[in-house]
């Protein structure tokens, strides 16, 4: 399950973002220059899209990388 | 100036600025990490209240705050200025840290230029170095027009600024992402 989901928001952020990024790359929003505000936002819909999620605005303000995107897909699927 | 202009959007509205949101301009503006790229501010309340007793004074300048709808909670500030009648540009451009309003904000900025003021063009300029905003622009669908040399001078320190243009016809193709983008938002 990791690993795929590794891999899924991966190929989101690459598509977002126009620029590879591979499985389990701990992208940080900080240090990438195209994850603007509007970027963030596609990447959000996208994985609330993908996995069936839903972030809080709060949650949403809160993604500060790939990591917490992982981590709120995982959580979700384990609940 | 003064103006009677609202615009609502979704979840995020702009009204216009009052001399009591002088502290609130004054919390965002020395923000180390919001204010990086604006011309230093004191962080005397006074001095932002001087500063918008000109700033009522001054026609073709539009500044409003951000502030959510249900709420009525300020979240930023934003404003249209240098207009002409045909064009003004767009800035000024602060939302608090932690709030998801950046994209509606920007939808309602062109929404107040283009449908409040019945402007035919808008411009952002943008200090170079700031990574981030220069990127929105780009994402929004703006225009990314000229590299203006030296434009910026913030504390001593010359910037290029990046000029980004949107025009009606361009708005009409940029409007359908920025406006999915925040009902989406909103929906949350």
């Amino acid at each position: 399950m990791t690993e795929r989901v590794d891999a899924e928001i991966a190929e989101i952020l690459s598509l977002t973002l126009g620029r590879p990024v591979a499985a389990g790359d701990d992208l940080k929003r900080g240090d990438e220059a195209k994850w603007d505000s509007l970027k963030h936002l596609e990447i959000i819909f996208a994985v609330e899209g993908a996995y069936g999620v839903s972030f809080s605005p709060d949650e949403i303000a809160a993604v500060t990388g790939a990591s917490d995107l992982k981590a709120k897909v995982l959580a979700a699927n384990a609940a | 100036m003064r103006h009677s202009l609202r615009i609502e959007g979704f979840r995020y509205g702009l009204r216009p600025i009052r001399t009591e949101d002088a502290r609130f301009v004054v919390e965002l503006r020395t923000d180390p990490e919001l204010g990086a790229y604006l011309h230093r501010t004191s962080g005397r309340v006074e001095d932002q209240e001087a500063w918008l007793a000109a700033y009522f004074e001054r026609a073709g300048d539009y500044y409003f705050i951000v502030e959510e709808l249900k709420t009525g909670e300020p979240v930023g500030a934003i404003g249209l200025y240098d207009s002409d009648g045909r064009q003004a540009e767009w800035g000024r451009w602060l939302i608090r840290k932690g709030s998801p309003a950046a994209v509606e904000s920007a939808l309602l900025i062109y929404r107040a230029a283009f449908e409040g003021l019945g402007l035919a063009e808008v411009y952002c300029r943008t200090v170079a170095q700031n990574a981030k905003v220069v990127s929105f622009h780009d994402s929004s669908g703006a225009e990314r027009v000229a590299t203006l040399e030296a434009h910026f001078e913030l504390d001593g320190v010359v910037h290029d600024a990046v000029e980004h243009r949107v025009d009606r016809s361009r708005w009409d193709t940029m409007r359908p992402k920025l406006e999915f983008l925040a009902r989406r938002l909103a929906e949350h």
